[in-house]
């Protein structure tokens, strides 16, 4: 059995890809490619949406999406890059239905660092990394979303300008300069969080 | 990123290295949802097919003998 995870922790995203295409009943192929993406995936579902709350839940359905659509995918663009374009309509989508609904969930903890999103801190380090984390959390939660989307699309996502532009149907000149505007205000709430005046 | 961007604005950098950990349990989880999927689209399949075969074997049947005739009241034709 360990032979077999090894084997598929060795092999290409495109060829897990086939794996789980042909053989959809074996688990080890698409439990390695969740497991390579993940963390990413999850990230991205927080800091995209705000909600530390929901974060898990849209990266489950992500990964139900790409699961389910793997018969569909051609494999024209890399695996991470569909990926990225599941999650992100996904969490746009998500996004969408909260602002239709209009209600303040008060048992988000919105502005505060969810647990599944630390590294347990065991030294002094991790005290530090968490810190950081928390501050990050801060500054990019404090974002509209008009400039946190683009801004983690492009930071977090590593997209390029057209697919965000693409993505949110905007021109590429708006969404340059709502990432320039995000990153300003957001090293500037970073910094003022590090200095203590946050 | 970085070459098509701003090379001066060093503290968004941290972003890239975000990442989100899992509970535990994460991928057993995702599992049992599609399992659980894949049973229903199949239980849905069947029952599907099942009722198109039941309205054929009555199309077949109306086919062969006929409608049920009605008597005066309603009940069937002796």
């Amino acid at each position: 059995m360990s032979e077999v995870k090894d084997d598929a922790e060795a092999a290409s995203d495109q060829e897990l890809v086939e794996r789980v295409k042909r053989r959809p009943e074996d688990w080890v192929p698409f439990e390695t490619l969740v497991h390579r993406h993940q963390d990413k995936v999850l990230a991205n579902c927080r800091y995209l949406t705000r909600s530390a709350r929901h974060a898990e839940d849209l990266a489950q359905e992500v990964f139900i999406k790409a699961f389910f659509g793997l018969p569909r995918f051609e494999g024209r663009a890399a695996f991470r890059t569909w990926l990225q374009r599941l999650k992100v309509n996904h969490c746009l989508n998500f996004l969408s239905r909260r602002d239709r609904a209009i209600f303040v969930d008060a048992e988000d903890p919105g502005l505060e660092t969810e647990k599944a999103m630390q590294a347990p801190p065991t030294a002094e380090a991790g005290l530090e990394r968490l810190e950081q984390q928390r501050r990050i959390d801060k500054a990019l939660d404090a974002l509209s979303d008009a400039l946190r989307v683009p801004l983690v699309m492009r930071e977090v996502d590593g997209l390029a300008y057209r697919e965000i532009a693409d993505t949110l149907g905007l021109g590429i000149s708006a969404v340059k300069m709502r990432i320039k505007r995000a990153r300003q205000e957001f090293r500037e709430r970073y910094s003022a969080l590090e200095s203590g005046s946050g | 990123v970085a070459n098509e961007d701003e090379t001066d604005d060093d503290t968004v950098t941290v972003l890239q290295d975000l990442r989100g950990e899992p509970s535990p349990g994460f991928f057993r989880r995702l599992r049992g949802s599609i399992e659980r999927r894949v049973l229903g689209k199949q239980l849905l399949d069947m029952g599907f097919r099942s009722l198109v075969q039941v309205v054929l074997q009555y199309l077949e049947i109306l086919l062969k003998v006929g409608a049920p005739r009605k008597g005066k009241n309603g009940e069937p034709h002796e």
